[in-house]
């Protein structure tokens, strides 16, 4: 008998999932604290810097949490898992997104028209090259950039990515090699070192 | 060498530092300076962007969240523990032994059976005070008796009647305050042996007979029909005991 609450703060991702699928509230509440900004920038990354597509995702995201909980399962690691959820959500909405495409005109909606390039005199050094950096991100290819942001804006290991993305470790590290050496020749202008 | 080792090794040191074990294993990221060069700028540009890369989701998203979680978790005429304190008290899934209610029973009947050893306070039988002062004060009480015997004048029996009852109530006026100078003066000369005075008193009154009844610093003088009666003055000084004890201030 339990006659005071529990912390969770304390509490590791698999066991806050076993609380939730007891129907503990401040469990939940737990998670979402953890997981809902790092995964709703992770969706801002790969939907196109859309926001509100974004905050759709997240909040499916966490529907399927408290709908299903039973589909974790707790013998595995519920960071690769949820972030294994995210990409196949981010996956299909690239197909829907084909579609779409097929039936408007030849305009790609998701291509950046804002020149950041515009004020570069009026920027900061590390703000101008934040926004040019994800201008360049943007430019990567699908694969790479998810392999990309996985491993450097969400803090994944390459054996979690390779385990989130179902690739080869191998492949995670030919790929991240490709985006990093891709990035590095792109935002090269922008170190006065190499401005020479 | 990790990815990881890789990238700290990048950022943490210059090229020219790095000796050859480490540019080899460098060799595949980066041929030359300028692009170990590149390499550090995205590695350091990176660390900072992704720490101020924070987003926080907002609170509508929450609140459509809790009250999906409200309504897939509530289940009708369920009791919540916290707030039903005889479902905390008395579980009826647990045995009795392990019930709250049961372990504070428990706890009462322990307590009302260790109470009564706890509290005695029945000591063995003593003597009363009350009995512990009249056996104190008993023999003082015989020294009054005695104390007219002892002595041959009247003049002498004054006083020590006067200093006999004050050690009758030797006890009592230590216990009481102090509020005038005459119990004072009482319980200083209950402090001297009182038949000691008395005699010492009574050579001195006895000395002073013989002489004429006048002296140059007495208080006193009378007639030698007066020198019959019990009534004597004799100067102080003449015995410097007595002075000590009536100049003497506690």
């Amino acid at each position: 008998m339990k006659l005071l609450r529990t912390s969770y703060t304390n509490f590791t991702d698999e066991r806050l999932m076993e609380a939730i699928m007891r129907g503990e509230k401040r469990a939940f509440d737990e998670l979402y604290q953890r997981y809902a900004g790092p995964l709703l920038g992770y969706f801002m990354r790969m939907l196109w810097r859309d926001r509100e597509k974004s905050e759709d995702f997240v909040h499916d995201l966490f529907a399927k949490i408290v709908n299903k909980p039973e589909y974790f399962d707790p013998t595995r690691n519920f960071k690769t898992w949820v972030y294994s959820v995210a990409n196949n959500m981010c996956k299909n909405e690239y197909k829907k997104a084909e579609v779409r495409k097929g039936t408007r005109n030849d305009l790609d909606n998701h291509f950046s028209l804002f020149d950041t390039t515009a004020n570069v005199m009026n920027e900061v050094q590390d703000r101008f090259f934040q926004d040019a950096f994800v201008q360049r991100m943007d430019e990567l290819d699908q694969k790479h950039k998810e392999v990309f942001a996985l491993r450097h804006l969400d803090g994944l290991s390459i054996l979690e990515i390779a385990e989130v993305l179902g690739v080869a470790e191998g492949t995670i590290k030919s790929r991240l090699f490709y985006a990093t050496k891709y990035l590095a020749e792109k935002l090269k202008e922008f170190d006065p070192q190499l401005n020479r | 060498m990790m990815e990881k080792e890789l990238e700290q090794l990048i950022i943490n040191n210059e090229y020219y530092a790095l000796n050859a074990e480490e540019k080899a294993s460098l060799a595949e990221w980066c041929a030359n300076e300028d692009e170990f060069l590149q390499l550090k700028q995205v590695f350091r540009q990176l660390e900072g962007l992704s720490a101020s890369n924070t987003f926080v989701p907002k609170q509508e998203t929450k609140r459509s969240l809790d009250d999906l979680f409200a309504a897939k978790h509530q289940k009708p005429g369920r009791v919540i523990w916290l707030n039903n304190i005889g479902v905390a008290l008395y579980p009826k899934d647990k045995p009795l032994y392990r019930r709250p209610l049961a372990y504070a029973a428990a706890i009462g009947i322990i307590a009302l059976i260790a109470t009564p050893f706890l509290f005695d306070t029945s000591l063995p039988a003593k003597p009363s005070l009350a009995q512990v002062e009249k056996n104190e004060t008993s023999p003082t009480s015989n020294s009054k008796t005695k104390s007219p015997e002892s002595n041959e004048t009247p003049l002498v029996q004054v006083a020590e009647v006067t200093t006999s009852q004050e050690s009758n109530e030797a006890i009592p006026s230590e216990l009481e305050s102090f509020s005038n100078a005459s119990e004072e003066i009482a319980v200083i000369e209950s402090v001297a042996p009182v038949e000691e005075i008395s005699s010492e008193t009574a050579t001195l009154s006895r000395a002073v007979a013989d002489e004429s009844w006048s002296h140059s610093d007495g208080i006193f003088k009378s007639s030698d029909k007066e020198a019959d009666d019990a009534t004597a003055s004799i100067p102080v000084s003449a015995h410097p005991s007595v002075l000590d004890l009536l100049t003497t201030t506690f």
